[in-house]
């Protein structure tokens, strides 16, 4: 299909990839790596490479796909105007925390006390709107912070310990690359939990609630294009996705024993039986 | 959904890269940094072993 549409990776665009490895301050020697190599742009998808790339350089075009707010992140001045060299999609991923929590509690209507599984290097803003969100849904959250993968055994003997009913799983590089671990811990401590993406609910996870994955990246694909025919990113507002879908694994339900509620059912956009 | 996605951008980029191309006399290898934290996409996987070993 590529071929058809005259797109030859090594003929007409190349692909220069940096890869922290879970170590974030990596990223601004990489980031400096790739100027040094004058790349026509840069793409990042992780909250801390977007600030590396943004010292990095104030003329080569980067474009991010990112979970949290770039305003209160410092990356671009707002929204309509981003400013610098700098724009993207952010999958709003802060906001959609506290949805989460109003999906658990809905899920389990006797909800009372929630693990909010985050990373302090990469989603505070996710916590601090999930503690928001608590407040108004009547939740005790307890604080379970991760940032390495081999803190997550450790987190959730915290979580248990604490009497906490359910987890929410926050948005991040870290999460997302230890689905497996930390969908497989939850069902060990039997702990409902809700995810920001739906490859965890393929895995085993209860329900996840997120923006449709597609959509961001076929918009950064659009904004790339446009850059690169001439447009500054300065006057490419940052976008936000309008898609999003709720997904429900009812083998991990039955295993927990859990009957999930018709009025959630309704809104799953998939469900696995 | 790592396809489709990888797809998605993908057809973006070509689209850009032909628009580019179009405009000049000479083809033009336009270069993409990535930065991220580890490959999430397809792409990114298939060319993880290059990348780190540069």
């Amino acid at each position: 299909m590529l071929a058809e549409l005259g797109y030859v990776e090594g003929k007409n665009i190349a692909f220069e990839f940096r890869f922290a490895d879970n170590e974030p301050d990596r990223f601004l020697a990489l980031a400096d790596e790739l100027v040094r190599l004058k790349v026509d742009l840069i793409f990042v998808s992780d909250p801390n490479a977007a600030p590396a790339a943004k010292n990095a350089t104030r003329t080569i075009p980067i474009v991010f796909l990112l979970g949290g707010d770039p305003v209160v992140a410092g990356l671009v001045d707002s929204f309509a105007r981003p400013g610098r060299n700098i724009t993207g999609v952010t999958d709003i991923a802060t906001v959609l925390g506290g949805k989460r929590l109003e999906l658990l509690k809905e899920t389990i209507p006797k909800l009372s006390r929630v693990a909010v599984l985050w990373n302090p290097r990469t989603s505070p803003q996710q916590w601090k709107e999930s503690q928001l969100a608590a407040r108004e849904l009547g939740l005790q959250l307890y604080s379970v912070e991760v940032s390495t993968a081999g803190k997550y055994e450790e987190g959730f003997k915290e979580a248990a310990k604490a009497r906490s009913a359910a987890l929410a799983v926050t948005q991040g590089p870290l999460n997302n690359t230890n689905q497996k671990q930390i969908v497989d811990l939850a069902a060990k401590k039997r702990l409902p939990a809700i995810y920001p993406r739906r490859d965890f609910v393929e895995s085993g996870g209860l329900m996840s609630y997120g923006a449709d994955r597609t959509e961001p990246y076929k918009r950064v694909a659009l904004m790339i294009d446009k850059i690169l025919k001439g447009t500054k990113p300065a006057d490419l507002p940052v976008e936000q996705p309008t898609k999003f879908e709720l997904m429900i694994n009812l083998k991990t339900a039955k295993a927990l024993g859990l009957t999930i509620p018709p009025v959630v059912m309704m809104r799953a956009e998939k469900v696995i039986k | 959904m790592a396809i489709k996605t990888v797809v998605a951008l993908l057809v973006g980029l070509a689209l850009a890269s032909v628009h580019v191309a179009e405009g000049q006399q000479q083809a033009k290898v336009t270069r993409i940094g990535w930065l991220a934290n580890r490959p999430d996409t397809g792409i990114a996987n298939r060319n993880r072993a290059s990348a780190n070993a540069r």
